[in-house]
């Protein structure tokens, strides 16, 4: 799903300028990165193992479009690039991810890592936040006062790949385990 | 500074910021990795011993059981089958003479009466239950009783404290542990006298065998099967065992074992 709307919004950002005659494409990337961390929320939701951590992220769940809403269209605009949105669902991300982990350290189950999706899925979108958060959270004052914005996309399109590169891992590693037990 | 240096100047800084961020991130996730395997290293380390824990434990029940039938046919052919016989003689003298000597069925009957007292220790020592249902203090004077019985040492318990309950597993072990220990002083250490104390601690039961045999010098004297399978078995437990010997001054077998 999360690909899809990827895919989706990269086809929208190429085209949206020159068919809608928009300023920016910042407004099909700043509607995306709401149903991202939407979705990271709900994922995470499904792989909590307590019940109080799956409520807590319902909340987040319905708090995080009030913040999309407040930022794109009281502070930002909806032409503009919301830096804030993106600081918060980052650091949402990053806690969230944390907090699998922290699950992970201290349950009494013992879940074999090396071949388990949830936690390269769930690794993936941490490094990616973790790395993603210092150059979108500026890209506001950096596209403003550095002409640079174009060598940073190269940085984060390069976290997008190695992003994706994780999640490919984490869909094939339990058929590679499979294979090696079974030759 | 030229401006281009100082683009490259906040590039580089945004870069650096995002690789160090990179090195942590998957720092913390192959951190994570690693002490999940070391995490399955170690259940896999307490599932071994507990394996171990298990079969030494069925060990221990099955030479428990070994030595009580040993026991059983020492008893049974050296008292009541020695009584027995002896009553049969006195009833065939009765039987032949033609007047009953009153002397000579009390005779009898006492020997009939200690024979049907061995049979019941004999039929007591055989139940399973036997090791769950006493206490360590009970089990321990029981075997002082039994040795003393053949004559050989002298075995003195001192139970010096009030007793508490042990994990029956443990329990089981330990008791094997004590018999292996005094049938070690009684083949190899030419002891006439034993002294064990019971000392209940609030977190262990400390069992101290000591014997007045000819010892032995733990450096250089090599422990045998016995020994070392009296310390794996400690160990195994849970607990400890230590030996303390001098030649020519007997020995001191000191065993701690947790009550969980």
């Amino acid at each position: 799903m999360l690909l899809g709307a990827g895919l989706l919004t990269e086809v929208l950002a190429r085209f949206c300028v020159s068919l809608l005659h928009l300023r920016s494409n910042y407004p099909v990337y700043i509607t995306y990165l709401l149903f991202q961390f939407i979705l990271y929320a709900l994922y995470f939701r499904s792989i909590y193992l307590s019940p109080k951590s799956k409520r807590v992220v319902v909340w987040l769940t319905l708090i995080l479009p009030i913040i999309w809403a407040y930022t794109t269209f009281r502070v930002f605009g909806i032409m503009g690039w919301n830096s804030y949105f993106i600081m918060i669902g980052d650091t949402f991300t990053v806690v969230m991810c944390a907090y699998y982990f922290y699950e992970i350290f201290t349950s009494e189950n013992l879940i074999d890592l090396r071949t388990s999706r949830e936690f390269w899925i769930a690794g993936g979108i941490f490094i990616y936040s973790c790395c993603e958060l210092p150059i979108t959270g500026m890209l506001n004052y950096l596209a403003n006062n550095y002409p640079v914005t174009m060598e940073l996309e190269n940085v984060l399109q390069a976290l997008n790949i190695l992003m994706l590169l994780i999640f490919i891992y984490a869909f094939l590693c339990p058929l590679l385990t499979n294979t090696t037990k079974s030759s | 500074m030229p401006v281009t240096d100082k683009y490259n100047e906040v590039l580089l800084g945004v870069i650096a910021g995002v690789v160090i961020l990179l090195v942590v991130a998957s720092v913390v996730v192959f951190n994570l990795l690693y002490y999940q395997k070391r995490r399955f290293q170690h259940l896999k380390k307490i599932t071994a011993m507990e394996k171990a824990f298990s079969e030494e434990l069925l060990k221990s029940q099955l030479e428990i059981q070994e030595h009580t039938f040993n026991q059983i046919s020492e008893e049974i052919h050296d008292n009541v089958g020695q009584v027995l016989s002896l009553a049969r003689v006195q009833l065939n003298i009765i039987n032949e003479s033609n007047k009953a000597d009153p002397r000579m069925l009390m005779d009898v009957k006492e020997n009939v009466g200690k024979a049907l007292a061995d049979l019941r220790d004999i039929a007591r020592s055989l139940s399973g239950s036997r090791i769950k249902s006493l206490g360590i203090n009970a089990l321990i004077a029981q075997e002082a009783e039994r040795i003393n019985k053949l004559n050989i040492i002298r075995v003195t318990v001192v139970a010096n404290e009030i007793e508490r309950s042990m994990d029956d597993r443990k329990k089981l072990i330990l008791f094997r542990i004590f018999q292996e220990c005094l049938q070690n002083i009684i083949k190899h250490a030419n002891a006439s006298e034993v002294l064990i104390t019971t000392n209940f601690s609030p977190d262990s039961l400390q069992i101290v065998i000591k014997d007045n045999g000819k010892g032995f010098d733990t450096k250089k004297t090599n422990p045998g099967l016995g020994l070392a399978n009296i310390m794996t078995r400690a160990a195994l437990a849970g607990g400890q065992c230590a030996i303390e010997s001098i030649t020519g001054h007997g020995t001191i077998v000191t065993i701690d074992m947790p009550y969980e």
